[in-house]
């Protein structure tokens, strides 16, 4: 197995380590991009291949292919923002986001699914976009093309099984998933850094890519503001992050160029525009910050699940997703099962929670993403700043959402059921095991709706620089580029004016290819 | 004084008047490593029971790793909350702010396990979100340290692969 990048390193590639550096630096090209994830990266190749001398920089650090090792408490530090304890304000939803080179891609879970019809229609209806499926399709089959995205033709591994049994079972709708890898083992621990090279992450494809022709990755850097005047962008200040990538203030880099392409995640991105007092007219930016806010269900069978074994993520339900009564909708999914993701998720604690994880192989799991946005009474969270200038994420959670919270542990409890569920337990702290569909259905109604009492997790964080046909409801333009700053575009799952109802790897993919072609017409012009 | 100070001590003093207790010494934010080396050797062994290991001498192994790994993790979390986190185990360590969050007048090491398992369960139910937040957080970091130990997968009938050796 190779690794890519430090072997083309080896050969001439421009690669930096900031952390190493001991004094200011300045650089300039003709394009930087913050952030080396599905929007960085997929825009810094098609910039190099165009001829532009680009510079890509990562806050996290650089490790690929034979770096990887497959053990939490070596991958969630090194790979995941605040090692995987990201939290939103009041400290009621994790948020798993990537914080390396090649961004969410180096670790997701491969789900690459084209933005829902509905989504698009609600996007036409309320930001003035012009987006169909149709005129999509062509920059949705290029990223399918380019990083090998179809449908999984490998069996499911049990945990993923028990969702189709249990569609199947109850007549659900429910798909096979399209994956982003080439030659995949089907080993299950995409969510550490694929060890073989397989998943067709930015790390193996247009990282590589863009270096070979020319781009320098810069890792381990911090973009702190954006120095702009009038309607021009005139540098950005960096600085290098420590070994626990903390910023390190004492050591300051200015980068100059023609255009910068944001790009550090729905997070990192309204924070750097934030610190960076952009003009905000639409006094949008940073807020309708969507999560797919995600409540989960465990279920003990008879037969081994093994949910650390085999992809991740090979079937889901979208029988929920878009309901006719106007409640929040949600999408059914299975989360891979490794000791420290479930032990800390999972409900109880000392002797319950022992018992629980000594059946760690008979445990199956479904997780419920609920799709925010999309009405009045869910207009998502706010990225905020802390007294040092680091991202806060505060998102309330509205009664609507837990409308949907309740309908989702009902469904996901039923599923279980169909699927041949010994019990269920709804993550939940007021929940037990359940023995039967009766009892839990039950016992779900009456569990209180609060925080803190529900278990959420996030994968996905979308919005806070949404784009707007009309200046006065968004950040930027249906193209990507600021609405008031001439030389600034925004590249991530921030631009999205809504969540998905999917999962965003292959929107987020699309929407760059479609922007920076316009772009690069833009910059040549 | 952050938010979250001000809020620890108002409720410190709240409490404190409540129960007779008239004088608040403000108290400075020295020695927090060993405030959370204390808190977390106090609470570890209840949040862990059922999942140490059987021999005495591997359990003392468990206890002290896992505490030292919980440690180690913090610096890997936003300057804002590992400060807050630091503010919790300080305040734990002190007679006035333990009376206050905790209704008890006893080192949390002098507790009985049973009792810290009360007290930590009176968080997870307490009215005060800070009390709820303090017991998830602290609930995630000790399980998240002592399940990223291959030594305690054996119970689980987990082994992780090495496909890179």
């Amino acid at each position: 197995m190779k690794n890519l990048i430090a072997d083309g390193v080896a050969a001439g590639w421009s690669y930096l380590d900031a952390s190493t550096l001991t004094a200011d630096k300045e650089f300039e090209a003709d394009v930087v991009i913050v952030g080396s994830g599905a929007g960085g990266a997929m825009a810094a190749e098609q910039l190099s291949l165009a001829g532009f001398k680009v510079i890509l920089l990562e806050m996290g650090a650089l490790y690929e292919g034979k770096d990887f090792q497959q053990q939490e408490r070596w991958a969630y530090p090194a790979l995941y923002q605040d090692g995987a304890g990201r939290k939103t304000l009041d400290q009621s939803i994790s948020i798993l986001q990537g914080r390396t080179v090649g961004g969410s891609t180096t670790v997701n879970w491969t789900t690459s699914i084209r933005t829902p019809e509905k989504t698009l229609d609600y996007w036409r209806a309320e930001f003035g976009s012009d987006f169909t499926s149709e005129n999509l399709a062509p920059y949705f089959q290029q990223a399918e093309q380019r990083l090998n995205i179809h449908p999984w033709p490998v069996a499911p591994n049990a945990n993923n099984d028990k969702l189709r049994q249990g569609c199947e079972a109850l007549g659900w709708q429910y798909t096979v998933i399209n994956r982003n890898v080439s030659d995949c083992a089907n080993l299950g621990y995409c969510g550490m850094g694929c060890p073989i090279n397989a998943k067709q992450s930015m790390l193996v494809s247009t990282i590589p890519s863009a270096m070979r022709a020319g781009a320098m990755l810069i890792s381990r850097i911090s973009a702190r503001e954006l120095i702009w005047q009038g309607e021009q962008v005139q540098s950005l200040v960096c600085v290098p992050v420590d070994q626990y990538f903390q910023p390190d203030f004492n050591i300051k880099f200015r980068f100059k160029a023609k255009h910068f392409i944001v790009a550090a995640g729905a997070i990192g991105s309204p924070a750097l525009l934030l610190r960076s007092k952009v003009p905000n007219p639409s006094g949008r930016l940073g807020k309708h910050t969507y999560l797919h806010p995600s409540v989960i269900s465990g279920a003990l069978f008879d037969e081994t699940i093994a949910g650390h074994s085999g992809a991740p993520q090979s079937i889901y339900s979208d029988q929920f997703v878009w309901p006719l009564n106007g409640q929040i909708g949600f999408k059914l999914e299975v989360p891979p099962l490794h000791p420290v993701l479930m032990a800390t998720k999972l409900a109880g604690l000392a002797q319950s929670h022992a018992r629980l994880m000594q059946q760690f192989n008979k445990l199956q799991v479904v997780i419920a993403l609920l799709r925010d946005g999309f009405h009045p009474d869910s207009q998502g969270g706010t990225v905020l700043l802390s007294d040092n200038g680091e991202p806060l994420v505060d998102y309330p959670i509205s009664k609507y959402l837990w409308q949907g919270v309740q309908n989702a542990y009902l469904a996901m409890a039923e599923l279980q059921f169909a699927a041949g569920a010994k019990s269920v337990l709804p993550i939940h702290q007021d929940a037990q095991l359940y023995s039967s569909w009766q009892q839990a259905q039950e016992a779900i109604k009456t569990l209180p709706l609060k925080k803190y009492r529900s278990t959420f997790a996030s994968a996905h964080v979308m919005g806070g620089c949404n784009m707007s046909a009309d200046p006065a409801k968004g950040i930027v333009n249906l193209s990507g580029r600021h609405h008031q700053l001439e030389n600034l575009s925004v590249f991530d799952g921030s631009v999205l004016p809504s969540s998905l109802g999917a999962n965003p790897q292959l929107t987020i993919y699309a929407l760059t290819l479609r922007n920076i072609k316009d772009l690069i017409k833009a910059l040549k012009n | 004084m952050n938010r979250r100070q001000f809020i620890f001590r108002s409720l410190a003093l709240t409490l404190a008047a409540s129960t007779g207790y008239a004088v608040y010494q403000h108290q400075s934010l020295q020695g927090s490593d060993n405030a959370a080396v204390l808190v977390l050797d106090a609470l570890l062994p209840a949040v862990l029971m059922g999942a140490l290991p059987a021999d005495t001498q591997d359990q003392q192994l468990s206890l002290s790793q896992t505490r030292n790994d919980v440690l180690q993790f913090l610096a890997y979390l936003p300057q804002s909350q590992q400060q807050q986190l630091q503010q919790l185990f300080q305040l734990l360590q002190q007679d006035l702010a333990r009376l206050a969050l905790t209704g008890q007048w006893l080192q949390l090491a002098e507790l009985p396990l049973s009792q810290r398992l009360d007290l930590l369960l009176s968080w997870r139910d307490s009215y005060f979100s800070l009390l709820q937040q303090a017991y998830s957080g602290l609930r995630e970091l000790i399980y998240g340290a002592f399940y990223g130990q291959p030594q305690h997968w054996l119970a689980l009938g987990y082994m992780a692969p090495e496909f890179n050796p």
